[in-house]
């Protein structure tokens, strides 16, 4: 007998199946339209959520490209000006040149300078010790 | 006979002709480049005689012995011969620089060429005296008057460091300058050209002026500051710094002019 009254006091509470429809069903008119207006807010959100994630990839993407500019030589800007009736004068064009070879020899100077310091040689020989 | 005699006279003018010709390739070859690196070789000889020497004299320490203190003295021998060739080597090579150093009045180089040369000459006297050393206190004498001269070889090495690198300096400015009067001299065919930017470009050219004045005031200075060194002053090392900094500056202020020039360029080419 008492292992008849265990066994019934495990099966107490059984799964009942079904139970939120049934539940849904009990529901008043208001209390659905409620829960499918909140339904549809939970979409929008994450709708929203889902497209600016979207955005900001897309918008890293841009600012990756834009921090690698893309190169440009100097002559190739000088091309792009519209030239003037000087641009081809023999002098200013030598003139030009000279300026550049100065710009080299100023960065030359900078690079290629040895090392000329006075070298650090032992002047007390001090035997004494 | 006569013949004979023809030949001969040929042949050692032949022959003159040819030693005069390899001497003087010989000559040109030692310039800048390999007097430095005759120095660069002779400081590691030195390093190593003076490590040498050091190892000697740990032993003499030790052990007191007639043999380890014969050892110190030959080291000692060797290693003053070798600073003096150090030393000597350098200031050949500071020589060398400088003269390849345009932009230098020659009154300066010819001072500095002066005492270089006295200098150079008195390193070679001194090494020539060195292997008559015969004890360590002979040794200790005889390196004592090196360390007296070195004060001055100091202020030396550092009045020609200034003046070559302030006349390499010197050099671009005048250049500089020149182009910027080839500049106005051209333009001046163009003024009549109403569109021509006449005022931009002036105040470019004046603009470039302007920092080759500041330019020659720093080089200037700097030269002024080494050239006020003496040999007994303690701070020559903090005043050479001062004035390679001065001429830091100055480079500085001639790339500005330069990249003036260079912008007027740029507008002269472009159109209005």
């Amino acid at each position: 007998m008492e292992t008849e009254q265990i066994i019934q006091d495990l099966n107490l509470n059984p799964i009942e199946k079904g139970s939120f429809l049934t539940k849904l069903k009990n529901f008043s008119k208001k209390e659905k339209v409620l829960i499918i207006l909140a339904l549809i807010v939970c979409l929008l959100l994450l709708t929203l959520f889902v497209a600016s994630v979207a955005i900001n990839k897309e918008k890293k993407q841009e600012q990756i490209i834009k921090i690698i500019p893309t190169p440009v030589p100097l002559e190739n800007q000088e091309k792009l000006i519209e030239p003037s009736l000087y641009a081809t004068d023999s002098a200013i064009l030598k003139i030009e040149k000279e300026i550049k070879d100065t710009r080299s020899a100023l960065e030359n100077m900078e690079h290629s300078q040895k090392n000329l310091d006075i070298p650090a040689l032992d002047m007390n020989l001090d035997l004494e010790k | 006979m006569k013949k004979i005699l023809l030949g001969l006279f040929i042949s050692i003018l032949f022959f003159s002709f040819s030693a005069s010709k390899t001497l003087g390739e010989e000559v040109s070859v030692f310039n800048f480049e390999k007097a430095y690196e005759d120095y660069l070789y002779n400081l590691n000889l030195y390093r190593d005689s003076y490590h040498e020497f050091a190892t000697a004299k740990e032993q003499y320490a030790s052990y007191k012995t007639l043999t380890s203190k014969t050892l110190l003295l030959e080291q000692t021998i060797n290693m003053l011969q070798k600073r003096d060739e150090a030393l000597k080597t350098y200031l050949t090579a500071l020589r060398l620089n400088l003269a390849e150093t345009t932009g230098i009045l020659n009154y300066e180089q010819n001072l500095l060429y002066l005492e270089l040369d006295n200098q150079i000459a008195w390193l070679n006297n001194h090494k020539e005296t060195v292997p008559s050393v015969a004890s360590l206190e002979d040794a200790l004498s005889n390196a004592k008057l090196v360390e007296n001269k070195y004060p001055e070889i100091e202020v030396l090495a550092y009045k020609t460091l200034t003046l070559s690198a302030a006349g390499q300096r010197i050099e671009i400015l005048n250049q500089t300058l020149s182009q910027i009067d080839a500049l106005r001299e051209r333009l001046k065919d163009f003024e009549e050209d109403e569109k021509f930017k006449a005022e931009t470009l002036s105040r470019w050219f004046l603009e470039a002026e302007n920092k080759t004045t500041l330019a020659e005031e720093k080089l200037n200075q700097a030269k002024a500051l080494t050239n006020s060194l003496k040999s007994n002053s303690r701070d020559k090392k903090d005043k050479f710094l001062e004035s390679s900094k001065l001429i830091k500056e100055a480079h500085q202020y001639l790339k500005e002019a330069n990249s003036y020039l260079l912008e007027a360029i740029i507008e002269i080419k472009k159109k209005n």
